[in-house]
């Protein structure tokens, strides 16, 4: 699947507008020892990146004209849910930023409003998430995995921003955070193993026998019926990324997304900006190879099907061994 | 009624004939022009109907097959309910699914719901294009009657291809799918396609010199 900057910079951005919002209500419900003044800033940090992700979303759109018809399948289309709940997600939280910058004595409104919010940004990361996870032709994607990885990704770059603007505002806030945000770095280090895991059984699950009718294996591709990569009108799909490319982009996800914030948090206060900076690179790349390294159901008929050994052949003059790894 | 072609992949000679002509009518035809602004450099442009070929098996045991692969106007469309605006939609009456162009804002969710791949973007326009069974053919009356019918059935040199109705059970098509063990692609994704293929059958054997010159002779 072809990554595009507009559905990068929305998917990105609206968990990190959630992500400061799930942050935001832990410390109206007391988790830290905060200041006004940092829960301020972390709100116009939720607002602003919510509002660009939001704004990149039309950029998706290629045709503005027939904009005015996106509602029209909520019954059943996550599209029309998601540009709902974005649109309601991004309309309430205005609301409280409003409230506190105009009304800052009715303190009751603005936990109410900001409350209302976050519960509608989790709506909206959710909706987001099962817009992927509902495709069957995306293989790698269907999966209840992937929900839970954008609520990870969402959880992480909100803990790291949150905390990179704690380190700036100065004041109480900063107490627990650098900790919280390596545990966070962790859980999605271990989603991204599993989903690493996902992927490449979604690979191997692309058969010939059925998109063909052709039983012989293995077999290869003499024609793709005029398409070449990069699929220019097949935005399906994407060319299959080398094994050094698909290897070396993972190992950097885990390194920035899980190494560094661990790193930064043994530092303490004094590494919450460097270590939110590597997260949100982490968690960036790693939302690129959920789209670039995505396997489509039609690449049945755009690539050769990988050669899989036999997982319980017993090889000769070596013991009986199950294979449990899949090495395309 | 869900109107359908079926392919037989036993005269499907990869000629491409399909291919082309889907793209000549599909330029030139009432529904939606394809967008090629430069056809004949850009050989990766927009097609609606693609003939794959695919070989299978090691030397000595080679099987080559050709497969004409277009949208396969399928039952549960998973097309049809990812789209935000309705701009895609299954006809009720002929079971065709059609993409309004009017109504389609290009965000491509109905090409990634698609299992086949056959649907395409239209960088241009901004919509997303594909297969439209030739609507505008087949429901053309002032066409005479033998000419209602797709370009690429029509165009096919060996008659690998049949339109007509699945759902009439003494249509040619549904004779041809209950005989010959019709089939469709990507079953175990649920999207029931009306497009069905014929299976190839077991291949001839070896034929000698021997039995080339008898068989020529007892035809002299
Ligand atoms: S083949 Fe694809 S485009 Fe055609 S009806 Fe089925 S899902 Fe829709
Ligand atoms: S690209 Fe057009 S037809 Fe496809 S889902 Fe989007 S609006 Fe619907
Ligand atoms: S039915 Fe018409 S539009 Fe569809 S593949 Fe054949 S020629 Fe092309």
């Amino acid at each position: 699947m072809r990554p595009t900057g507009p559905l990068l910079t929305l998917t990105l951005l609206q968990g990190v507008s959630w992500g400061v919002m799930a942050v935001v209500t832990a410390a109206i419900f007391g988790a830290w020892p905060v200041s006004m003044a940092t829960v301020h800033a972390w709100e116009w940090l939720a607002w602003g990146t919510g509002a660009l992700g939001g704004s990149a979303s039309v950029f998706h759109m290629h045709r503005l004209a027939a904009a005015r018809h996106v509602l029209r399948r909520l019954r059943s289309s996550w599209l029309s849910r998601e540009a709902l709940s974005t649109g309601g997600y991004m309309a309430v939280l205005s609301v409280a930023v409003a409230l506190r910058v105009l009304w800052p004595q009715a303190r009751g409104l603005w936990e109410a409003a900001t409350l209302l919010a976050a519960g509608l940004g989790a709506v909206a990361v959710y909706i987001t998430a099962m817009l992927y996870a509902t495709i069957p032709a995306m293989r790698s994607w269907h999966s209840p995995l992937t929900v839970v990885v954008f609520f990870a990704a969402a959880l992480l770059s909100g803990l790291a921003g949150a905390g990179a603007v704690a380190a700036w505002t100065g004041g109480p806030g900063r107490g627990g955070l650098p900790g919280v945000e390596a545990a966070a770095a962790l859980v999605f280090g271990a989603l991204v193993a599993l989903q690493i895991r996902a992927f490449r059984l979604a690979a191997a699950g692309v058969l010939a026998a059925t998109g063909t009718g052709l039983a012989g294996r293995p077999y290869r591709l003499q024609d793709a019926g005029g398409s070449r990569p990069p699929y220019r009108t097949q935005t399906q799909i994407w060319p299959v990324l080398p094994a050094a490319v698909r290897t070396s982009g993972y190992a950097a996800v885990l390194v920035l997304a899980v190494v560094g914030p661990c790193l930064a948090a043994l530092q303490g206060t004094a590494g919450l900006v460097w270590g939110a900076g590597s997260a949100w690179l982490g968690v960036a790349l790693s939302r690129g190879m959920f789209f670039a390294d995505a396997t489509h159901s039609s690449r049945v008929w755009f690539a050769d099907q990988p050669k899989i050994p036999s997982p319980v052949r017993r090889e000769p003059g070596r013991p009986y061994r199950r294979r449990t790894s899949i090495k395309l | 009624m869900q109107l359908t072609i079926i392919t037989d992949l036993n005269k499907c000679v990869g000629c491409k004939s399909c291919q082309v002509s889907c793209k000549e009518h599909n330029t030139s035809g009432d529904f939606g022009p394809v967008p090629d602004h430069d056809p004949y450099r850009e050989a990766e442009g927009m097609w609606w109907n693609r003939v794959i070929g695919m070989e299978a098996g090691e030397y000595p045991h080679v099987g080559v097959m050709y497969l004409p692969k277009a949208c396969m106007h399928c039952y549960d469309a998973p097309c049809v309910p990812v789209c935000p605006t309705g701009a895609s939609y299954k006809r009720d009456d002929n079971g065709v699914v059609l993409v309004d162009y009017e109504a389609c804002i290009g965000c491509q969710l109905c090409m990634w719901a698609c299992p086949y791949g056959v649907r395409e973007f239209d960088e241009h326009e901004g919509v997303v294009k594909k297969c439209t069974l030739c609507i505008d053919r087949i429901e053309d009356e002032s066409l005479p009657p033998e000419d209602r019918q797709p370009a690429c059935v029509q165009s096919c040199p060996t008659h690998a291809r049949t339109f007509g109705d699945l759902e009439d059970p003494d249509s040619a098509v549904a004779h041809l799918v209950a005989e010959r063990q019709g089939f469709v692609l990507l079953p175990e994704l649920g999207a029931r396609p009306a497009i069905h293929y014929l299976p190839r059958r077991h291949a001839p054997g070896w034929v000698d010199a021997e039995t080339i010159e008898r068989v020529l002779g007892e035809g002299s």
